[in-house]
């Protein structure tokens, strides 16, 4: 089969195992109550709350500017009927499986190279351990999974056919996309760079009226609104081998922050790239100058290195390509990801978390499957033995059989994930006591806290947590 | 397109996703071949930590302030008539020993449990009313444990 041929049954194909991969992560998904943690005070605080009045008031929440993000979570909690667990968890599954199906559709899988590529694009894009955040946690909506369809969805309106219509559905991905969460302006970036790289379904007007809503972004909540970035008070951050408490950080960087940013940035980039720093903290390096790291570790940092390897030699060769401006769906997709890392690095600033770097982990999955589907194509015509990129077969197989190995670690998270959140909600007192303000329940609220206690703890069926013997160290157990 | 390319490249995370699939499917008909023993006392949650399925057995029946039996392989390598906050001790899980008594644990031997506590969680010994003192610098193993507090004249 030429590589090159419109061919349905490869897209359909590729459709369908997105599919499959996404509902097998939703059952796993539908195993795990509402979570306590960053969750419960959600319901709590929208509690006989109108939806105009949730949104409102989140316009004035100082360092965060989230309007959407608990909006949404008031709409699936009116509909839920007060099914809470099957309609938050329902809806995150539902999320996953979007967010698969657009990021296939964006990937144009037409081709044999194009279907064989796809079960380790794939695994890339859901074993990568900045997307664990995105469905380890509920919260009870995970707004980094939100971001990330918002993410896919734009690269897939700027593949579409140039229309007015594209042009204000861009509009409001965007707007919808910046008040949900800060990093949701990455949307603004995709469209740019995909504009570059030649995806033109934005018009130049479209682009323009994108920009001004970013520009209206900034003036609305620095100047009118009055809201600050977060400051180095509000949580604890990794640094160097250690993590720092808020007390820590104000007196090491409290008179001078940009250091402290500069090296989120950098360790945010490192992340993404290698595996290594993990929310700040170098453990694979610290471990390794103590005694061993774990095999986790190993595994992560191997396959993450190797993946990087494999794109940037895949980007070295090309790069004369790009400075005549001519470019492949290869090519268009690792500069999007070139573009993507630093920008969502900036992020991650003011504190380095895993899961901030999501939309670039999804472009580095997509990245790694353009540059792999490349290679394979090339493999398949008559000129691959004189093909610029070549690769080790043992380069190959260490990348796949290691994501293999994430890809099955996070279903393992997930597991184990809904055996904490069951225990967590048994310590609901303790929880409660901890708080830095007090938790002091309405009959409404208790209602609801009641409903979610014995979700999670008497009546939803126990998933047993499953053992593979020595194996189980090649999981990551802590995302 | 060679064979050993794509065996490379789509074998491995196609044979990974089978087998988290066939797995979903084969425990969905009853098999439990790799599952972690679950708990089927609340003793046995205790030991192993797992605070949601002490409650859940604590809400369908079972005796809070009761003996019950810990399998072997869950705390050591014995299996043991413990009551529950007993098998929190031993498992080293205080949070637990709290969440216990929270939810009705008010009997126990007090000799013996304050011999467990200050051998394997010295920090529970004022949650349960013993004296804070002699306790262990460093906590013994489960075994130790339960042949010292013995020795000492606790029952078994």
């Amino acid at each position: 089969m030429n590589y090159r041929r419109p061919a349905i049954g490869a897209a359909r194909l590729a459709y369908a195992v997105a599919l499959a991969v996404g509902l097998l992560m939703g059952v796993f998904l539908l195993e795990i109550p509402v979570q306590l943690s960053d969750s419960f005070t959600e319901f709590t605080a929208i509690e006989g709350r109108s939806l105009p009045e949730i949104i409102g008031a989140e316009f004035y929440n100082g360092s965060y500017f989230r309007p959407l993000r608990r909006g949404l979570i008031k709409i699936v909690h009116d509909l839920s009927a007060g099914h809470y667990y099957l309609a938050f968890r329902g809806f995150q599954a539902v999320q996953v499986v979007v967010l698969l199906l657009l990021a296939v559709r964006m990937l144009r899988v037409r081709s044999r190279a194009g279907v064989i590529a796809l079960p380790l694009g794939l695994a890339i894009l859901v074993g990568l351990h900045t997307f664990a955040g995105a469905v380890v946690e509920g919260l009870p909506i995970n707004h980094f999974l939100t971001i990330l369809i918002c993410c896919a969805a734009a690269v897939n309106l700027a593949q579409a056919q140039p229309r007015p219509l594209v042009d204000l559905a861009s509009i409001a991905l965007l707007v919808a996309a910046m008040l949900t969460i800060e990093s949701g302006l990455l949307v603004w970036v995709i469209f740019v760079a995909a504009y570059l790289v030649g995806y033109h379904g934005v018009s130049r007007r479209g682009m323009a009226a994108l920009t001004v809503c970013v520009a209206v972004y900034f003036v609305g909540r620095f100047i009118l609104i009055g809201g600050t970035a977060p400051g180095l008070d509000e949580r604890s951050a990794g640094f160097g081998f250690s993590v720092l408490n808020p007390d820590e950080l104000t007196k090491r960087f409290g008179s001078n922050p940009v250091p402290f940013y500069l090296y989120n940035v950098v360790s945010a980039i490192s992340c993404v790239l290698f595996a290594e720093p993990r929310g700040g903290v170098w453990a694979f390096a610290r471990n390794l100058t103590r005694s061993l790291p774990d095999a986790w570790q190993v595994v992560n940092v191997v396959t993450s290195t190797a993946t990087t390897f494999l794109i940037g030699r895949y980007a070295i060769t090309r790069l004369s390509s790009w400075r005549a401006r001519a470019f492949s769906e290869a090519d268009r997709f690792v500069i999007m990801f070139l573009v993507v890392l630093p920008a969502n690095a900036l992020f991650a600033a003011a504190y380095e978390k895993d899961v901030i770097m999501s939309p670039a982990g999804l472009f580095y999955a997509v990245a790694a499957y353009m540059v792999v589907r490349e290679l394979m194509a090339r493999e398949d015509s008559p000129v691959g033995a004189t093909s610029a990129l070549t690769v080790a077969p043992v380069l190959l197989l260490v990348i796949a059989a290691g994501w293999t190995i994430r890809f099955i670690g996070i279903h393992d998270s997930l597991r184990a994930r809904a055996l904490s959140v069951r225990d967590e909600w048994a310590y609901y007192d303790d929880w409660a006591r901890e708080q830095r303000t007090d938790v002091e329940l309405n009959a409404a609220q208790s209602v609801i806290k009641q409903h979610l206690f014995e979700d999670a703890v008497l009546r939803a069926p126990r998933v047993p947590q499953v053992s593979l013997g020595a194996i189980d160290a090649l999981f990551d157990r802590t995302q | 397109m060679s064979t050993g390319l794509i065996a490379r490249c789509a074998a491995p995370p196609l044979a990974g996703f089978l087998l988290v699939a066939a797995y979903v499917v084969a425990e969905a008909v009853g098999f439990d071949g790799l599952a972690r023993p679950e708990a089927a006392t609340v003793s046995e949650a205790a030991a192993m930590g797992h605070a949601a399925r002490a409650l859940q057995l604590i809400a369908e029946g079972q005796d809070v302030n009761g003996s019950h039996r810990v399998r072997e392989g869950l705390l050591d390598h014995a299996s043991h008539e413990l009551t529950p906050i007993e098998a929190a001790i031993l498992g080293r899980h205080a949070e637990l020993v709290r969440l216990l008594q929270r939810s009705g644990a008010r009997r126990w031997d007090a000799a013996r449990t304050a011999c467990f506590a200050r051998m394997r969680l010295p920090e529970v010994l004022t949650d349960l009313g013993a004296s804070n003192t002699a306790a262990a610098d460093q906590y013994a193993d489960v075994e130790t444990t339960i042949r010292t507090c013995s020795l000492q004249g606790a029952r078994l």
